[in-house]
């Protein structure tokens, strides 16, 4: 049996519609699952948020490290500036990228004397470090109600094999991770590489 | 059968072969993957060098830079006292401990207890970290340009803007494709 040409070009449409709505509609359910994981995780965070309730916390127990596991929310990170508050979650995976930045495993915990490595997609909230500049400060809140406070030292695009800015470090430091360029649909061959060093209390203080 | 019965119903091929793509990014993506192990030379090395701080592997007994038999014994032993499955290869859950614990090891010895949170990064390793702290290792360890190589650049470019330009791209098109039956 022989297709006829209009029938052939009519399963190519079906064919390609189908796969359309379904990329669509992958699309779709993964940025969902991002905001209702997102939204779900930000009320972990609310006692850092608030700095009345959050003084209170910490005058009490000291609060338990614990290693966190991948795809656990880690922090709230916040840049009053540029407009971004999101959750961080641990792991740098694709589905832990789906859900929001995402801590590379390995690297310093918010706060620590080391290196911070946070990566983000540029279709998320990390879309907007395009308008950070040195100077810009940037907050990450713990589950426990600590606060650490960065200044932006520098934005740079490196290529995406330069892993000089992931390496540890001695310092505190905080680095934001996202691709370059902003706007190109696949993969990026080089990384928008946001670097901050941590503010001790008293500089936090006289800042805000 | 009528070439138009045929007609009639084949829509419903595709559909049925399709459906499964609908959920199929989404299962992808939330499998567990421990991720394309490391196999350069630099990050051989570099985990060699850690392995070899913690009393895994013996000092000249391995060729730097190559998974040779010794090595991967070691990261066995590595991963088993880890709680990680003993692959024997430089996973990315392998390397997130050896990176964390390697960098413990520096913690430790810089701010005395200071980074308590940092040693617990790595789990069980708190307990043989300490030892470890001592002598040349600690230098030798010492973070900074030193080992960069066990880092590896995380992907960033999320699927979601792709997805959605090429699934509307399709759809566009399989609209035109198929509305056009009565010419």
């Amino acid at each position: 049996m022989i297709l006829s040409r209009d029938g052939f070009r009519r399963t190519v449409g079906h064919v390609a519609l189908i796969a359309g709505a379904s990329l669509l509609v992958s699309a779709a359910s993964i940025s969902v699952r991002g905001w209702i994981w997102q939204g779900r995780h930000a009320d972990l965070f609310a006692i850092a948020v608030e700095p009345a309730a959050g003084a209170a916390r910490s005058t009490g127990d000291a609060p338990t490290p614990r290693p966190p596991r991948r795809g656990e929310a880690l922090a709230l990170l916040r840049a009053p500036r540029l407009g971004i508050e999101t959750v961080v979650v641990e792991g740098t995976d694709s589905r832990s990228l789906s859900l929001g930045p995402g801590h590379l495993e390995g690297s310093a915990l918010p706060g620590a004397p080391d290196n911070c490595v946070i990566a983000g997609h540029r279709d998320g909230p990390f879309g907007r470090l395009r308008a950070a500049r040195a100077g810009d400060v940037l907050e990450l809140a713990g589950q426990a109600g600590d606060v650490a406070h960065y200044r932006v030292l520098s934005v740079e695009v490196v290529g995406k094999d330069d892993t000089r800015a992931l390496a540890p470090s001695r310092e505190p430091r905080l680095t934001l991770v996202t691709c370059y360029p902003f706007h190109v649909l696949g993969r990026a061959r080089r990384r928008f590489v946001v670097r901050a060093a941590r503010l001790d209390d008293r500089g936090a203080q006289e800042l805000l | 059968m009528t070439m138009r019965d045929i007609r009639g119903r084949r829509p419903a091929l595709p559909v049925l072969l399709l459906l499964p793509l609908l959920g199929a990014p989404v299962f992808a993506m939330t499998g567990d993957d421990y991720g394309s192990p490391y196999t350069s030379a630099g990050e051989i090395q570099a985990a060699q060098k850690i392995l070899q701080g913690d009393h895994y592997l013996k000092a000249g007994r391995y060729e730097a830079g190559r998974m040779d038999e010794r090595t991967i014994d070691a990261v066995r032993a590595f991963q088993r006292s880890h709680f990680i499955p003993d692959s024997g290869l430089l996973d990315r859950e392998t390397v997130a401990q050896l990176v964390s614990h390697g960098s413990a090891v520096v913690a430790e010895s810089r701010t005395g207890t200071g980074s308590g949170a940092r040693a617990n990064r790595g789990g069980e390793s708190t307990a043989t970290a300490p030892a470890v702290a001592r002598g040349s290792e600690v230098s030798r360890t010492t973070p900074g340009e030193g080992q960069p190589g066990l880092r590896s650049m995380p992907a960033t470019a999320g699927p979601v803007p792709w997805m959605t330009a090429l699934g509307a791209v399709l759809l566009g098109g399989g609209l035109l494709l198929a509305r056009r039956r009565r010419v």
